[in-house]
């Protein structure tokens, strides 16, 4: 018995390790985060006359009609101008409790952080902590209009509109109290392109000249590059940018937590033994509002008041300091705000618990519901049957149960029959009214115009979070009213990437895409031209019409703000008449907020705004 | 003699755990693309070569292994996809709690299992028995997270006598190992009262009560200690198993251990943190398996080490 026992324990160990192993394997599948702001996608965004902090509404109904409501006010003030207005400095909230100074906010996440080196992070959850710590040269007023920051002013552009000079204000410090000259941009933007950063963003900035030159140079280490020449350090305030061609999203991108100014020697004291990564983010030094107190690894991130912030005259930030505390599951997160451990949730309310807060009369003021600058839409593969016809297409549009769908997910969302979103300079209203429709007759009627093969099974594909699980299986039931036959297909969402990404191969699925920066250009460029309809690009339609493409080329030129919106909405309803989506709704972000916090206000590109908050004692 | 066993023994772990990795390896990268794992479709496929360049990852994937092997025994498990975090930093981190839970985990199964074990044995057949069992397998039977979950929102949200989950405090300790000790005390309790059962009605038993002596010390000096010996073996293994990660408790808790990290990991197919995780993991296990087998010789003289 003894001596069989030691065989037996040496095949148990060994058969344990692989129980083990295939335990931690399956208990991860089943982890299905819902949350649709939690993708690996960028900024996050709001209601734009969110100006106005006042409490949720309280039904859901009603938070929708508000949301709508507001969004269509702002639209066209953000319509008329990407106007260039002059330093209007973040103003106190405008709730009429007079902000107090000082304590600490707590704020819980589940997932832990990317990494906050600004040219590496790229995930709402890490640049809404980022945007704490750096700061550049515009920054954004309470909508999405461009304003300056570290710049004493907007910069002059040249007639041709390809060569920028920003001024720097002056005295300008970093949190660490070392001076910041026009070279730290210089720098800060150069290190985009070093390979050992494996940052994800270089694409953005070729359009400086040089810059491709300089990114080839660096990834074949030949040395023979040495710098960006468009981007040149006149002098210590100033800095002169010149584009390979006349773009005005060049502003946005520089506004975008990469674009911001971190200072060399601190950087440069950062780097391993064998100059292959760099751990600067542990200390990430900036010129935001907060600066980084402790980065501890599966705790979270202290982030504690920036003497030397821009606006520290103004008595900004009002917190002393904010704990971004990570690995909180998002139900007992929704627990810790109640009980008062936890002053804001940073991830979404989890779906079946959004619908209860709701539905309370003091828990209801707590929940806010923040339209999102982002589109969930059904894609249609133009280049696979049936969907190589545009008259399908258009049949298709009538299909789809928007209602219903929003009624699946709780509410937790607004329809659209637009590409643009509502918070999107640029976004239409009267498209609005054209595409958005539901007709499952005029649907049937148009399939038999267009000789559609009703005897087909179509594969429906979607990624594997709950709430696409419900949509398909839902719009499938819309699909079966018109006599379509349809059969659902689940994929893990990174084999899901990958797969929208190869030509031919998904004929109709839904999909997400999230803002990187509040510019039309964000929804058209990466997603429905020519240039992205290619091998592991994000044109899961695959839509290319190489009109559209010249279009989009000369609007990203024009210097009007106004122009160029109308030039853009133009595109906008070019592309619609093809048809490539049948856009569903626009995501909302949802959070729980404490009863202490005052001055809460979600900007549609930043998220919270955690400078003007405070807390009540 | 003794030391021969252990080199040999050590010779043998070193190869479990080549043996895992390769695994853990081959199925990691059968099942994932790290760029779009990480970058999700948002990056440009000229920037897709650059960072796969950057990682090593055009390499064959044995070259890949085989460097892999070569930096982890100097200590260098290298870096997060995610985070580019070192990824022995970051298990080093969370180690202590790991350790913390595991062993106040441990000590909860024991200390409600032993005793368990001993009524259900000594008074057996009786209503204790009956009830003790009941308990017993009803803690089997539901869910650790159900368990985790009910114990939180009772004592710690409504009763606020422990703090809601993290590990912050001392007392944050308690209800997560009062978690995973009624999740696994059954096993001990069970074991414990079979193999009394078995030595009690054994001949030295027998004849020890027939001499005289009283039952109390029938029990506590012979039958006890050779029962607890499999409880001993057990135990290790337990043990070994906790320290790799008591992944549902930890995420209940929100307890920042290593079996969060792991999680963290495969969902994000985070590849360097699976395989510094899942090391980690076979490790503790292999080393208390080593020591349980060193312990027995101890235990039990009639035993002797091959």
């Amino acid at each position: 018995m003894i001596n069989n026992g030691k065989k037996f324990r040496k095949y148990f160990s060994l058969a344990f390790l692989v129980a083990l192993l295939g335990g931690l394997v399956l208990t991860a599948c089943g982890d299905n985060t819902a949350t649709t702001a939690a993708t690996t996608t960028a900024a996050a965004t709001t209601t734009a006359a969110s100006a106005t902090t006042t409490s949720a509404a309280t039904t859901a109904a009603a938070t929708t009609a508000a949301t709508t409501a507001a969004t269509t006010a702002a639209t066209t003030t953000a319509a008329v101008a990407m106007t260039i207005a002059p330093a209007a400095t973040t103003a106190p909230a405008a709730t009429g409790v007079k902000p107090v100074a000082g304590g600490t906010l707590n704020v819980a996440y589940k997932s832990n952080f990317d990494s906050t080196d600004p040219v590496v992070g790229y995930s709402v959850q890490t640049w809404n902590v980022e945007h704490q710590i750096y700061t550049g040269l515009l920054t954004y007023d309470k909508v999405t209009t461009l304003i300056p920051e570290l710049a004493e002013a907007m910069p002059t552009v040249s007639a041709d509109g390809k060569v920028f000079t920003f001024k720097l204000r002056k005295g300008l410090k970093f949190s660490n109290g070392s001076p910041l000259t026009a070279a730290d941009f210089k720098y800060s933007w150069e290190r985009i392109f070093d390979p050992a950063m494996k940052s994800p963003f270089p694409a953005f900035f070729q359009i400086i000249q040089g810059a491709k030159e300089y990114g080839d140079s660096l990834n074949a280490g030949d040395g023979k590059v040495k710098e960006i020449t468009g981007l040149k350090a006149v002098d210590d305030v100033t800095l002169q940018v010149t584009l390979t061609d006349a773009d005005q999203t060049f502003l946005n991108i520089i506004t975008m937590p990469e674009g911001a100014a971190v200072p060399k020697a601190e950087v440069e004291k950062h780097w391993d033994s064998d100059h292959k990564n760099n751990d600067f983010y542990k200390t990430a030094v900036g010129t935001g509002p907060f600066m980084v107190k402790e980065w501890a690894e599966g705790k979270g991130i202290t982030l504690v008041k920036n003497p030397n912030y821009l606006h520290a005259s103004e008595g900004l930030p009002y917190l002393d300091s904010i704990f971004f505390q990570v690995g909180i599951d998002e139900t007992t997160a929704i627990l810790k705000v109640k009980n008062g451990d936890i002053d804001l949730t940073g991830d979404n309310i989890p779906a079946a618990e959004y619908p209860n807060l709701l539905s309370d009369a003091t828990f209801s003021k707590q929940t806010k519901t923040e339209g999102v600058v982002a589109d969930s839409y059904v894609f249609m593969n133009n280049e696979m049957k049936p969907f190589d016809d545009v008259k399908v297409r258009q049949a298709f549009s009538y299909i789809f149960d928007r209602k219903k769908v929003l009624r699946l997910i709780n509410n937790r969302g607004v329809e659209t029959g637009n590409i643009l979103p509502p918070q999107m300079p640029g976004y239409s209203k009267e498209l609005a009214s054209t595409s958005l429709h539901f007709d499952k007759k005029k649907a049937k009627d148009l399939l038999t115009a267009a000789n559609f093969d009703f005897g087909q099974t179509l594969t429906f594909v979607s990624d594997d979070t709950d709430d696409s699980k419900k949509i398909v299986t839902s719009l499938i039931a819309d699909l079966k009213d018109v006599g379509i036959k349809a059969e659902p297909k689940v994929e893990q969402s990174e084999a899901f990437f990958k797969d929208t990404g190869k030509e031919k191969n998904i004929q109709i699925g839904i999909i997400n895409w999230y803002q990187d920066f509040p510019d039309p250009s964000d929804f058209i460029a990466p997603i429905l031209s020519c240039g992205s309809a290619i091998e592991g690009g994000a044109n899961s339609a695959w839509y290319c019409n190489k009109d559209v493409d010249a279009l989009e080329l000369k609007a990203r030129g024009i210097t009007d703000p106004k122009a160029r919106l109308l030039a853009y909405q133009e595109i906008e309803k070019k592309i619609m008449d093809e048809q490539p989506w049948v856009p569903l709704y626009n995501p909302v972000a949802t959070l729980f907020v404490g009863q202490k916090v005052q001055g809460y206000t979600f900007h549609p590109v930043w998220g919270p705004e955690y400078s003007q908050l405070f807390k009540t004692k | 003699m003794l030391l021969r066993y252990i080199l040999r023994r050590l010779a043998g772990m070193f190869f479990v755990l080549i043996g895992v990795t390769i695994i853990t390896f081959i199925l990691s990268n059968l099942v994932s693309d790290p760029i779009t794992a990480t970058y999700g479709n948002r990056i440009k496929p000229e920037q897709r070569e650059v960072i796969k360049k950057q990682l090593g990852l055009n390499d064959p994937l044995p070259v890949q292994y085989g460097r892999y092997v070569f930096k982890a025994v100097q200590g260098d498990l290298g870096r997060s996809y995610r985070t580019n975090s070192p990824v022995l930093e970051s298990i080093l981190n969370v180690m202590p709690n790991t350790i913390a839970l595991a062993a106040a985990g441990l000590l909860a199964e024991l200390l409600i299992g032993i005793p368990a074990g001993i009524i259900a044995a000594v008074w057996r057949g009786s209503l204790l028995d009956r009830i003790i069992q009941g308990i017993t397998l009803a803690g089997l039977s539901l869910p650790t997270f159900w368990v985790g979950l009910v114990l939180l929102y009772v004592f710690a949200f409504l009763l606020k006598w422990f703090p809601l989950g993290g590990n912050t405090q001392p007392t944050s300790i308690i209800l997560p190992a009062l978690t995973i000790g009624l999740g696994g005390a059954v096993f001990y309790a069970r074991l414990l009262r079979n193999q009394m059962l078995e030595e009690i009605n054994s001949d030295y038993t027998r004849t020890a009560r027939s001499k005289g002596l009283s039952g109390r010390k029938v029990i506590t000096r012979h039958v006890l200690r050779n029962a607890l010996l499999p409880i001993v073996t057990w135990a290790g293994l337990d043990l070994g198993a906790f320290l790799g990660g008591v992944v549902l408790v930890e995420a209940v808790y929100s307890w920042n251990g290593i079996g969060k990290l792991a999680i963290a990991a495969i969902g994000n197919l985070d590849i360097p943190l699976i395989m510094g995780t899942v090391l980690v993991a076979a490790t503790f296990i292999v080393i208390c398996n080593l020591f349980i087998d060193l312990l027995y010789p101890v235990l039990d003289p009639r035993i002797r080490l091959r």
